[in-house]
């Protein structure tokens, strides 16, 4: 019988080239809906009806499973490869593998056949008795980890992926006798490193990483050893010595070595090893410096992790984080996005070096950031310290044990070198960053620092003002900073703390037109205010009335009853998370934290215009106003002031949680200067944090009940997210988060996540921007 | 009464006195993603279902939007929706999987609070999807807003240029406004 064709015919669609060993181009089922429709719906008539020349024939089954899967009818399918499985034994095995394929497809769209896959591979193991697909098959058992953990098996998850190497050697996957390949050892060292077990991850990737990189760059075995540190190279000369002799080849592809590299570096941070950390990221990114490639993204967001939340950086973990800012937008080129980042961070300190004092480029260190660089940065606000040496800088990378790897001071340090005195900054950085050696680069970059200065200007820079320019001094300790003026990086430059100076000028130069679309920054300018001034006094008219005329019929906003809303944690790396992300709240917010809820009501002389983060910012016009004024003409000064804040009720930062205990509190206290929540007057300096504690009833829901649910395993993952994230998941959805009783008297929350990260100062309030609404903005400054 | 000659604010003002409604903003966002199919199994279903249940609801959203097809600026994300369905050819959200980044978000609580809200939220609720299915509240708030708010355009706000802001794979840095040393995106 010709029983071999058609199986033939169906094992290359869903059988040899499996979307589970993840070989060729597999088309996803469905794509030739219209030519196989027909077809599919004659065999399935046959089923339906139980015709008696089909159903007892497996050749018909067969058929019709691959019909099914052409037109994506992937449940049919399996109940025919399981029929035909039944009714002809001796082929079962490679059925049920078909089998497993459309399990595997109907994962892609429903996560709950995620465990169909996983007990269809197990019984495809059974069944092939002399295991020539399934336990000799080094991919079938890849297959399989993947599956399992996707389900948070890690235990069996690992342990197939050991059988793969396995498999590999007896197979002579890796190109010689006994050798397995070696993009099977980084699978297992990364499924260590999702099971959360860091060294056992790094045991297994750290012999190769030396050797790796040099087959994928392709260079003569050289000075290898001298680049890695001493506890590596041992192994690493042992495992070049072996892969020598096996051939290391450009046959096989390499293409997940950057990952390799990154994944080692995660596993590093995982252990607090930071120095170590960057290293391995660094060459990840020197390996995948673009975002072409698909991973880089992720090399990115780990260097800028390193930089921010271990070194305190926010400058270099701005520029790091520049490419993928770059992603958002349309039409960005794929390719330099690293170096662009570096080169904004470069041009602002070009641009600032003299007298810099901008506490967002550093964090506080001693609040808490665990590895402290506050020695070698000197003050945390002090611009770069320009006394540094660069023989010094390199004397002292020298003396380090291992001299490729550069210790996060001596980085912070040859960045702040560079950046006073390179011709080209941007490079310095692009290389100390992408540099697998640093002990070169410094040299090197020593040499350009030396001798060769900066131009007094630079007329590549454009002639417009870099944002970085233009951060607003958030710690100005009287009145409104231009940021809350909603005044753009354009205008900061011009305007003093209080908004006041150069109004008009400003005002001439800025570009309405292009700002309409989404101007809910501008409506928080002084120049808001003052159209709506402007109507109050016109209609209040005659001439020369006073403000407090006017005052009086003006009816400001309510004060919205708002929070900032996070959850926490689920382990401890989330809390320190948290502690970032409060520090930067803190430093986005900056004193207007500090300031709280106005009381508006019973003051002479005051117009309400807005509020701002907690604050009431409030005029006091003590002259009559120019009637020109309510025609914003540029010779005409303006003759308010924005000198009266009044506080009254706090805004919160409500941290809900079912982890922190004393000490997470205390250190997140600590990071955020709310002394320890005591309400003295130091308390006002900070957040005020409240911290409430979840019960499982607060924010837990019922679990679908297991007897109605084939597929429903609360054991089970999907995709890697356990329980507790799908708990979140649904708390977040609404009612669970807005009825809790902590939450009743609160109209309006906004939510972060532990790994939101401010990245500079907001340019606008979200809350107060909900909470006043587009129409109500306007109305709260008429005339009633 | 008097309105400033400039565009910028004749641009505001005439919305604001157009309107005799004084509303608040329902829901803000900062960012959209397109989730997983596998992240999103039957939810676009059982909220279809429960715009079924709930025709008194739907017909009212309808007629909303109706109302305003003079007003072309002020279409209704459920209009919009159907927009994006129309030019990628999908039929329903499923086709889309639009859902709001909720690592940073704000609400009107007492609009969640609301009998409507709380009728979808318990829709999806007993289906047990947001378990079996890890259903994400990104999907969930944005099927919400879509479903539930009948005047996005002064129910929704967009923080867009508001937050310099991080969170995994996305950035933002709305203070550079193209700003570049070298490049002008």
């Amino acid at each position: 019988m010709p029983k071999v064709s058609c199986i033939a015919t169906l094992a290359l669609a869903i059988g040899v080239i499996s979307p589970l060993n993840g070989s060729g181009n597999v088309l996803p089922p469905g794509q030739f809906k219209e030519q196989w429709r027909r077809k599919f719906d004659s065999l399935n008539e046959f089923y339906i009806t139980q015709d008696p020349r089909a159903v007892e024939d497996p050749r018909f089954f067969v058929e019709l499973a691959k019909s099914a899967y052409h037109c994506d009818e992937l449940e049919v399918g399996v109940a025919a490869l399981q029929s035909a499985a039944i009714l002809d034994p001796s082929q079962a095995s490679e059925w049920v593998g078909m089998e497993c394929d459309l399990h595997f497809y109907r994962s892609r769209l429903d996560g709950t056949a995620l465990s169909d896959v996983a007990q269809c591979l197990n019984r495809q193991m059974e069944l092939d008795l002399n295991g020539k697909t399934t336990t000799s098959n080094p991919s079938f058992w890849e297959s399989y980890s993947r599956i399992l953990l996707d389900l948070g098996r890690y235990d069996h998850g690992i342990e197939a992926l050991e059988r793969s190497l396995q498999a590999s050697a007896a197979v002579d996957e890796g190109g010689q006798v006994g050798v397995p390949h070696p993009r099977r050892w980084w699978l297992l060292g990364k499924a260590y490193l999702t099971a959360d077990e860091p060294l056992k991850a790094l045991d297994v990737l750290e012999p190769h990483l030396g050797v790796w990189r040099f087959a994928l760059q392709h260079s003569e075995l050289g000075d290898l050893a001298d680049e890695l540190p001493d506890q590596v190279s041992s192994n690493a000369t042992a495992a070049r010595a072996e892969h020598a002799i096996m051939g290391l080849s450009s046959s096989l592809s390499l293409d997940w070595v950057a990952s390799a590299w990154h994944d080692a570096s995660l596993a590093h941070l995982k252990l607090g090893q930071v120095s170590e950390a960057l290293w391995r990221c660094q060459v990840a990114l020197q390996l995948e410096p673009d975002h072409a490639s698909p991973h880089a993204e992720n090399y990115h967001q780990t260097l800028a992790r390193i930089y921010v939340l271990e070194l305190g950086r926010l400058d270099l973990a701005r520029a790091a984080l520049w490419g993928l800012a770059g992603l958002n937008r349309n039409s960005v080129p794929a390719s330099g996005f690293l170096r662009r980042g570096f080169d904004e961070a470069a041009d602002h300190f070009k641009r600032t070096r003299q007298g810099h004092d901008d506490s967002w480029y550093g964090l506080n260190s001693s609040n808490g950031m665990r590895h402290s660089i506050e020695g070698s940065l000197g003050s945390n606000h002090a611009p770069p310290d320009s006394s540094i040496e660069c023989h010094e800088v390199v004397d002292s990378i020298n003396k380090q044990m291992y001299p490729c790897q550069i210790s996060p001071e001596d980085e912070v340090r040859l960045h702040q070198l560079a950046l006073l005195s390179a011709d080209d900054p941007a490079y310095y950085f692009t290389m100390a960053v992408l540099s697998p050696c640093a002990r070169n680069t410094a040299t090197d970059q020593c040499f350009w620092t030396e001798h060769i200065r900066l131009p007094e200007s630079d007329p590549n820079w454009g002639h417009q003002e870099p944002c970085f320019n233009c951060m607003p001094d958030i710690d100005s300790k009287d009145g409104a900073d231009s940021s809350e003026l909603g005044v753009t990086s354009v205008h900061a430059k011009r305007i003093d703390g209080l908004g006041r100076s150069d109004w008009n000028s400003d005002h001439e130069t800025y570009d309405h037109e292009t700002d309409t679309v989404m101007a809910n920054n501008e409506r928080y300018e002084y120049r808001d205010g003052g159209v709506i001034l402007a109507d109050v006094l016109e209609a209040a008219s005659p001439t020369n009335i006073t403000s407090t005329a006017a005052a009086a019929k003006v009816v400001p906003a309510a004060v919205p009853k708002a929070a900032i809303v996070y959850l926490c944690c689920a382990d401890e790396r989330e809390a320190f998370d948290l502690g970032t992300s409060l520090a930067l709240l803190r430093n986005a917010m900056g004193n207007r934290w500090r300031r709280r809820y106005p009381v508006s009501d019973g003051l002479p002389n005051l117009l309400s215009f807005y509020y701002f983060f907690s604050r009431l910012v409030v005029a006091s016009c003590t002259t009559s106003l120019p009637s020109s004024f309510l025609y914003k003409q540029p010779d005409r000064p303006m003759r308010c002031s924005f000198s009266k804040i009044t506080i009254a009720v706090p805004l919160q930062v409500l941290i809900l949680h079912d982890f922190l205990v004393a000490r997470h509190m205390d250190a997140l206290y600590a990071r955020v200067g709310s002394d320890l929540g005591k309400n003295t007057s130091k308390s006002k300096e900070g957040l005020d944090l409240r911290f409430h504690w979840l019960a499982p009833h607060d924010w837990q829901g019922k679990l679908p009940d297991d007897a109605s649910s084939l597929h429903f395993n609360a054991t089970n993952k999907l995709f890697g997210y356990g329980m507790g994230y799908r708990h979140m998941c649904r708390f977040f959805s609404g009612p669970p988060l807005a009825d809790l009783p902590v939450l009743k008297d609160f109209n309006f929350v906004l939510r972060l996540d532990t790994d939101s990260f401010l990245l500079g100062p907001l340019q606008g309030d979200p809350l107060q921007a909900l909470s006043q609404g587009q129409v109500r903005w306007c109305s709260c400054g008429r005339v009633q | 009464m008097k309105l400033v000659t400039c565009a910028y604010f004749r641009h505001f003002l005439t919305h604001a006195f157009r309107s005799v409604r004084v509303s608040q903003f329902k829901y803000g966002y900062l960012s959209a993603f397109v989730d997983q199919p596998y992240f999103t199994t039957n939810l676009w279903a059982t909220t279809d279902a429960w715009l079924d249940a709930t025709r008194e609801l739907r017909s009212e959203r309808l007629a909303s939007i109706d109302d305003r097809e003079d007003d072309p600026g002020r279409m209704s994300l459920a209009a919009w929706l159907q927009g994006q369905l129309a030019l990628s050819g999908g039929k329903d959200w499923n086709d889309v999987r639009y859902c709001f980044a909720t690592n940073f978000f704000a609400l009107d609580l007492n609009w969640v609070r609301s009998p409507a809200y709380r009728s979808f939220f318990a829709a999806l609720e007993n289906s047990g999807g947001f378990y079996k299915y890890r259903w994400g509240d990104a999907c969930v708030q944005f099927l919400a807003v879509a479903t539930l708010l009948t005047d996005p355009a002064n129910e929704v706000l967009h923080f867009k240029d508001m937050v310099p802001y991080w969170h995994q794979g996305t950035v933002i840095f709305p203070e550079h406004k193209g700003l570049f040393s070298h490049v002008h995106f």
